[in-house]
């Protein structure tokens, strides 16, 4: 029971509190990509949960080994890129003998799905946190589910601002950065933080 | 030579024109949340660089002998490697630069430039327009990068280069939030220079070249 709640209160404080887009913006290219192709955004989410869980279990055990060089900051990032990698094969190959009629799909979205700053993020800001194994596996859904919950918030608000009269000179991207940071400040706020002084 | 030299001339839109951040809307997270200081700016600049240009020019070579399915890896893997000499190069500017500016260096070498865009464009260019391009969207992002990093470490701490000189005006400029509202105006002013020269719009994030 200990267990189950500290993986859900992880997951939760991944998905609103340390929302992955509104608290670190990692993965917000991917996200504007995906806002453009909505039917992309479950799969992806999905695929994202799925190749943040398996590369987290496969680095969680070999972190260890760099957690005290001095130079950490460049070999964690080196070793989840690696155990990326070899997460990416396994669902290729997965794929590819299990489901062959969807190899085609996923040879063109799964490199997307699995290099991408928000699958890498989320493992380092877990491994910079230290994290156990069961937090590490919430706070990764979280995370992953994080990035869908901003997407189609974000997507829906991008919609209705499209109907706005925007000046013309702020259409595009600088509409959606400037509207993506006022989300993030509302959403600062909703969890009690307060702007420093 | 000649040839070098037109090759740069094509691609020195990325500058400011095409600027990777603020009109094709690519690095932005990287940028909004890594980008606090200048000496944050330096490093992620100087690591983009190592990032981005060898894996293009290696795109470039080798990208259409290698199977469809490995392409992607192999990419990451070399941009990830390349992390290695800008994180020793990084340090001889300051010795904590690379490391202060947490995991947003590392994070570029699964942007989108070396993982997609070296296999959507780069592979179908000469080398030496691959190399010119990649040079090209690495300064853009850098003169984005020095010019959001000053003004926050400036605005946010009253200081520029860690050399205090002024009362910090704005303390909340360092998060992140203001990293995205402060882009979106450098994206819309880069849209008004654009609307005088009567410059055509180019595709925004979320369009085909960011993926």
């Amino acid at each position: 029971m200990t267990y189950i709640l500290q993986f859900l209160s992880m997951m939760l404080t991944a998905l609103f509190i340390e929302n992955i887009i509104f608290t670190r913006a990692l993965g917000t290219s991917w996200m504007f990509y995906l806002i453009k192709h909505p039917k992309e955004i479950a799969k992806q989410t999905g695929l994202l949960t799925i190749i943040t869980t398996l590369s987290g279990l496969l680095a969680y055990p070999l972190r260890g080994f760099v957690y005290n060089s001095e130079h950490r900051h460049l070999l964690l990032p080196m070793l989840y890129i690696a155990a990326m990698a070899v997460v990416y094969l396994a669902v290729y190959f997965f794929v590819k003998f299990v489901f062959p009629k969807q190899e085609e799909y996923f040879s063109l979205n799964l490199g997307v799905a699995v290099f991408n700053c928000a699958a890498l993020g989320s493992l380092l800001v877990v491994s910079n946190e230290r994290l156990d194994l069961i937090s590490t596996l919430g706070y990764g859904i979280g995370m992953s589910l994080g990035f869908g919950f901003a997407t189609v918030m974000l997507g829906y608000g991008l919609t209705r601002l499209e109907y706005c009269r925007v000046p013309k000179i702020f259409r595009g991207v600088p509409i959606a950065l400037i509207y993506l940071g006022l989300l993030s400040l509302a959403f600062y706020g909703l969890v009690g933080h307060q702007l420093p002084t | 030579m000649s040839e070098l030299k037109s090759c740069f001339k094509e691609s020195a839109s990325y500058l400011f024109l095409r600027n990777p951040v603020l009109v094709l809307g690519l690095v932005i997270g990287q940028l909004a949340a890594g980008v606090g200081t200048l000496q944050n700016a330096a490093a992620l600049s100087i690591t983009y660089f190592f990032v981005v240009v060898p894996t293009l020019v290696f795109a470039s070579l080798f990208g259409k002998k290698l199977p469809g399915w490995l392409k992607v890896v192999i990419y990451a893997l070399i941009s990830a490697l390349m992390l290695v000499p800008s994180y020793f190069i990084s340090g001889t500017i300051s010795a904590t630069i690379f490391d202060s500016a947490g995991i947003y260096p590392a994070l570029l070498a699964v942007s989108t430039v070396p993982v997609v865009y070296s296999s959507k464009i780069a592979e179908n260019q000469k080398p030496l327009s691959a190399l010119a391009g990649g040079i090209c969207i690495a300064l853009g992002f850098a003169f984005t990068a020095i010019i959001l990093g000053a003004a926050r470490e400036f605005l946010g701490s009253g200081s520029i280069w860690g050399f205090r000189f002024a009362k910090p005006l704005f303390p909340a400029a360092k998060l992140p939030i203001w990293g995205f509202i402060f882009l979106g105006f450098m994206a819309a002013l880069v849209n008004f220079i654009k609307d005088i020269l009567k410059i055509p719009e180019e595709t925004p994030a979320g369009g085909e070249e960011a993926k």
